[in-house]
């Protein structure tokens, strides 16, 4: 079990170090497009930019459209961008390491639950790392643009950049759904998206987990789940039906979820 | 050490697989499975490995039930279709990954494989730049490096050159001795009957005969 974890892991990385140079040069653009935005959209309000400022410019999602307005609707290019490489990241190492290596691997971990179980902790662990390289840049971005290193957002900043109204959110609100929320969302979809690879074909698996991410963009219900990393779509900025809490619990149970379903269907599944 | 197949059979998009397999290996000998291509060999290998399910029917190995008790045979060693290695690393590496899985098996066994199937461990090349031939001899090294009870190859001499056809017959010799299963499949028909204790004919995912 430790065996097939470190194995994951090490080579797990190899596999994928390109597309994590990739986006590491998507991170570096969306944070040079971030830093000019505040900057010009801002004036002088730009000084007063703390971290949390930044990192809402970065994660913090579309605007909310309310029922029947859908023509004010415009794509979150490179929000959906982050979403996309990351899926793309993730997505192809599990399904390759079937074939080939990958088979004496797999007859050498004993139990197939521990092929799965070594690649569910690799996912996760790409996923946390993406996201942490994601925040460590924006924290360079708001160092070298002098904005302090604060928690707390300034309602005008937030508002008019990242579409969202902070009078009603909680006092550590905000932090939560933008630094915790995206990742605990991306953990859910990658595990969606890697079982559904291992079910159907990775194809397809890429292709449900990037609906939801772009459905989300445009409505605003609990089942799109994405939603709940999306501060403009939050019940305490547009009233809507997405409240924080709700979130760390349904993340839970589609990673949960997706876990059960992936590890008996793979107990069961032909290795060709 | 035994191996039994009861009843197998293995249906792919309605297509009939394997059918009626009733099969028991013992250990101490080499088993020949021949057929044509397309006739079911590297299947009912799979299935023997876990690797697929079968529909109906038992593989019981030693007394554990395959997808029962075991996900896949608790002491086994392949070589099925290609061999198929990390290629950025030398074979020594590809070989110290894979025995690191199970932590039970050291270099030096590690190395005594390699220069046992005329490999240098010390060979600083990649296995991209392995010839066709060495990457053969660096699979069947990869399938009786940890002392597997169950050996299961998939035309063993592929690629091979006369000295390691000689070479893969002392090997097997060493493992029949040992008193392990040793599995193979083969085209050649005069290496078939050389190898092989006991033959398998296989037609259109049956047993068609067994000779020994």
């Amino acid at each position: 079990m430790i065996g097939i974890c470190k194995y994951d892991l090490k080579e797990g990385f190899k596999a994928i170090r390109v597309k994590l140079v990739f986006f590491v040069v998507l991170i570096t653009w969306i944070n040079y497009v971030t830093g000019n935005t505040l900057n010009m959209q801002m004036g002088d309000i730009s000084r007063r930019a703390t971290l949390i400022d930044y990192i809402a410019c970065v994660i913090g999602g579309p605007r909310y459209i309310p029922k029947g307005q859908m023509n004010s609707y415009v794509i979150p290019i490179l929000w959906l961008a982050i979403y996309v490489v990351i899926a793309y990241t993730v997505g192809s190492y599990p399904t390759q390491d079937l074939r080939g290596y990958g088979q004496h691997i797999l007859m050498r971990s004993e139990k197939r639950i521990h092929w799965w179980i070594g690649k569910c902790v690799w996912n996760s662990v790409v996923v946390i790392f993406m996201f942490c390289v994601l925040y460590g840049m924006t924290a360079i971005n708001a160092m070298l643009h002098h904005a302090r290193m604060s928690l707390t957002p300034t309602k005008e900043i937030v508002g008019l950049v990242a579409y969202t109204n902070l009078e009603n959110a909680g006092k550590n609100e905000v932090a939560f759904v933008l630094l915790v929320m995206p990742v605990m969302v991306t953990l859910a979809l990658s595990m969606l998206q890697m079982a559904i690879e291992l079910i159907i074909v990775p194809i397809a698996g890429f292709f449900v987990s990037q609906s939801i991410v772009f459905l989300s963009t445009m409505y605003t219900i609990p089942v799109l789940f994405v939603n709940y990393a999306i501060l403009p779509h939050n019940g305490f900025s547009s009233g809507s039906s997405i409240h924080t809490l709700h979130g760390p619990i349904v993340c839970i149970l589609v990673y949960a979820i997706t876990f059960i379903i992936g590890a008996v269907d793979f107990e069961r599944c032909d290795i060709r | 050490m035994y191996v039994e197949l009861k009843d197998i059979k293995k249906t792919i998009h309605k297509s009939v697989i394997l059918e009626d397999i009733n099969l028991r290996f013992e250990g101490g000998k080499v088993y020949g499975f021949k057929g044509k291509n397309g006739c079911g060999k590297t299947m009912l290998m799979r299935v023997i490995c876990g690797l697929i399910r079968p529909d109906e029917g038992i593989v019981d190995i030693n007394g554990d039930i395959l997808w029962k008790d075991i996900s896949f045979p608790k002491s086994v060693g392949t070589l099925i279709e290609n061999p198929a290695f990390l290629s950025g690393y030398t074979g020594l590496k590809n070989l110290e990954i894979l025995a690191g899985i199970k932590g039970e098996t050291d270099i030096e066994t590690i190395k005594e494989a390699l220069e046992k199937v005329g490999l240098n461990p010390d060979d600083k090349r990649k296995y991209r730049k392995y010839s066709l031939g060495m990457k053969q001899r660096l699979g069947i090294a990869c399938a009786f490096m940890e002392h597997p009870d169950l050996v299961i190859l998939d035309e063993p001499i592929n690629a091979l050159d006369e000295q390691g056809v000689v070479l893969v017959r002392r090997i097997l010799d060493e493992l029949k001795n040992e008193g392990k299963i040793i599995i193979i499949a083969c085209h050649d028909a005069d290496e078939m009957n050389l190898l092989a204790d006991e033959i398998i004919y296989l037609e259109s995912g049956r047993i068609k005969k067994v000779k020994d």
